[in-house]
């Protein structure tokens, strides 16, 4: 038997690859935005070429300084229009979304295909039982030029999840708990697979579990579908790590470390002036929902409280607007950005001042990664978010929210 | 292959918004991001750093965002190499490219260092030299040492760009 990714990269490069070897590889999707895409851009000016070999396999998502945040970013993307004119590249979304959530929302990634992507949250299209990985822009110049890559075969880890996760504890409790378990460089050059619990939750779950990987280092994740053909379920795995799900509280990472991972209980208290809902981890639907729902059941927000929520996709943005969330979130005094990164990479739409403290629920809290040096930032998932929005402060959703409230969220 | 050089420290799990923070990513050209190589970790860096300096750090060096600009940024500010106990592999890959050479200690090479003190890190002896001691080296790939040697995997695609630099 061999590996998931074993299997998935041995059909691409058409020779049986194992971990540890080197296999050059042909990616079914090749996706780059308007920050990697740049790069990538000017890469291939530097080797004074514009070829594209493969341009009906290029995904180009404009999501990171959307609308264009500067005369610099608005330039560059212009000229990436302009070089996705030129070499025949349809697939072109503008202001749509979330690379990683437009590539599962539009199909590029499905069950068994290879994507490799100018941006290190690739593997979240784990989520939907694709590899995704991670490349910086010469890497991408180099898969636009041959439409291939090379690559060191991974090994896997496998994080077993046994029980299930109790109310008022979600998917990002679990993802944020197992990056503090094992810590910012464990799955340095692996694959990190989720079995068990994983394999029955939601997508968007899934997917936020794989989107945490990258943190944990992890050159790719894998959630096998419950169902589906034998080459997509768990193969072998190089090494397994338990985890009883049913003792996962809600937790956040305090500053300056994802890994940093704490119950919120012990940093009950600390004082909040800013709450960011969104990003590529939770700016699905059910997450501004659940924001939504159990900051309205608090009675809003406190009055020294912040609150930017970005929808990760226009497709978000459209339900949440025709089923009233939209409409509530306006009422409660939240400001809603148009759909993409938003103020996750500390660019534009809310960024951080010296004295701020920010509750995320995107991936990183890295000093200055929203703006200032000084800032504080908190990841935590949707709920203990809206908790914070509402009390000002980091609090216990299970101690501050009715049980209705947790109940909707919980599990799956 | 052999450097020397002053050396500056930092600590594990160095991540590319303390290389170059985000805020300038789109704001500042290509060519200036040297002005504001590891600000995120230091404000006052691009003013000490110099031609030839070397970078020693912990575990993990270049994790977080994939932004190429961060090998970039040490380039411009003159890092001749850097030397961690180990890198986060997208840091490893986009340095390969562009020919930032990063050399894995095989124990924390912060111990031995003083930020500031001269250094030597020599690859055919595979150790890095202090005033206090000496780390063991890992002996990097072959390829790597070429494509260092070459000026990374992109120079060697510009003299041939027909020819994948891997084939
Ligand atoms: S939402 Fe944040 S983490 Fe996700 S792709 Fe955008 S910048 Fe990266």
């Amino acid at each position: 038997m061999a590996t998931v990714v074993e299997r998935f990269l041995s059909e691409k490069c058409g020779e049986r690859v194992e971990a540890g070897d080197v296999a050059v590889v042909e990616p079914d999707v090749i996706m780059l935005h308007d920050g990697s895409g740049a790069t990538a851009l000017r890469t291939l000016r530097e080797l004074g070429t514009e070829r594209v070999k493969r341009p009906d396999r290029v995904v180009l998502i404009f999501d990171h300084s959307v609308p264009p945040s500067s005369v610099e970013a608005a330039n560059r993307q212009n000229e990436l229009l302009a070089f996705a004119r030129r070499h025949g590249i349809e697939r072109v979304h503008v202001d749509e979304g979330v690379c990683h959530q437009i590539l599962v929302e539009r199909g590029y990634a499905r069950p068994g295909r290879v994507i490799f992507g100018g941006d290190s949250h690739t593997p979240t299209a784990g989520g939907v039982a694709a590899l995704g990985f991670g490349f910086g822009g010469t890497d991408m110049a180099f898969t636009l030029l041959y439409g291939e890559l090379w690559l060191r075969v991974p090994r896997t880890i496998r994080v077993h999840v046994t029980g299930d996760l109790g109310p008022g504890v979600t998917a990002k409790d679990l993802a944020l708990t197992i990056v503090g378990e094992l810590g910012a460089g464990y799955a340095d050059y692996a694959v990190l697979e989720y079995t068990g619990l994983p394999e029955r939750l939601p997508v968007g779950d899934r997917m936020c579990l794989c989107n945490l990987a990258t943190e944990a280092g992890a050159k790719s994740a894998y959630v096998p579908p419950a169902e589906g053909p034998e080459r997509l379920r768990p193969g072998d795995a190089d090494e397994t790590v338990e985890l009883d799900a049913s003792e996962v509280e809600p937790v956040v990472s305090v500053p300056d470390a994802v890994d940093r991972v704490r119950p919120v209980g012990d940093v009950q208290g600390e004082e909040i002036t800013r709450v960011f809902v969104g990003s590529c981890t939770n700016g699905r639907y059910r997450d501004i929902r659940a924001f939504t729902e159990a900051l309205d059941a608090l009675g809003g927000p406190d009055p020294n409280v912040r609150i930017v929520v970005v929808p990760a996709s226009r497709r978000v943005l459209l339900r949440l607007a025709r089923d009233g969330t939209l409409e509530r979130l306006i009422e409660l005094g939240a400001s809603v950005a148009p759909p993409g990164c938003g103020p996750c990479l500390g660019e534009h739409l809310g960024v951080l001042g010296d004295d701020d403290v920010c509750v995320s629920t995107a991936n990183r809290n890295f000093p200055g990664r929203m703006g200032s040096v000084e800032a504080d930032i908190y990841l935590a998932s949707p709920l203990t978010a809206a908790v914070a929005a509402a009390r000002g402060e980091l609090a216990d959703p299970r101690e501050e929210l009715p049980r209705t409230a947790l109940e909707r969220v919980s599990g799956s | 292959m052999r450097w020397e050089g002053r050396a500056w420290v930092f600590g594990d799990n160095v991540d590319t918004d303390q290389i170059i923070p985000g805020r300038y990513l789109r704001r500042v050209s290509y060519d200036e991001l040297g002005r504001y190589a590891m600000t995120g970790a230091d404000p006052e860096f691009p003013e000490k750093v110099r031609e030839g300096d070397i970078l020693v750090a912990g575990r993990n060096f270049g994790c977080g965002s994939s932004r190429e600009q961060a090998v970039m940024a040490l380039q411009q500010a003159g890092i001749a190499c850097v030397v961690a106990e180990s890198f986060a592999r997208i840091f490893y890959r986009n340095a390969l490219n562009r020919g930032l050479p990063t050399v894995e200690a095989r124990e924390d090479p912060t111990e031995i260092v003083e930020d500031g003190e001269r250094v030597v890190v020599d690859l055919d002896e595979l150790v890095l030299r202090s005033e206090s001691g000496e780390v063991p080296l890992r002996e990097p790939p072959e390829f790597a040492r070429r494509a260092w040697r070459e000026g990374g995997l992109l120079e060697l695609a510009r003299r041939n760009p027909e020819r994948p630099p891997w084939r």
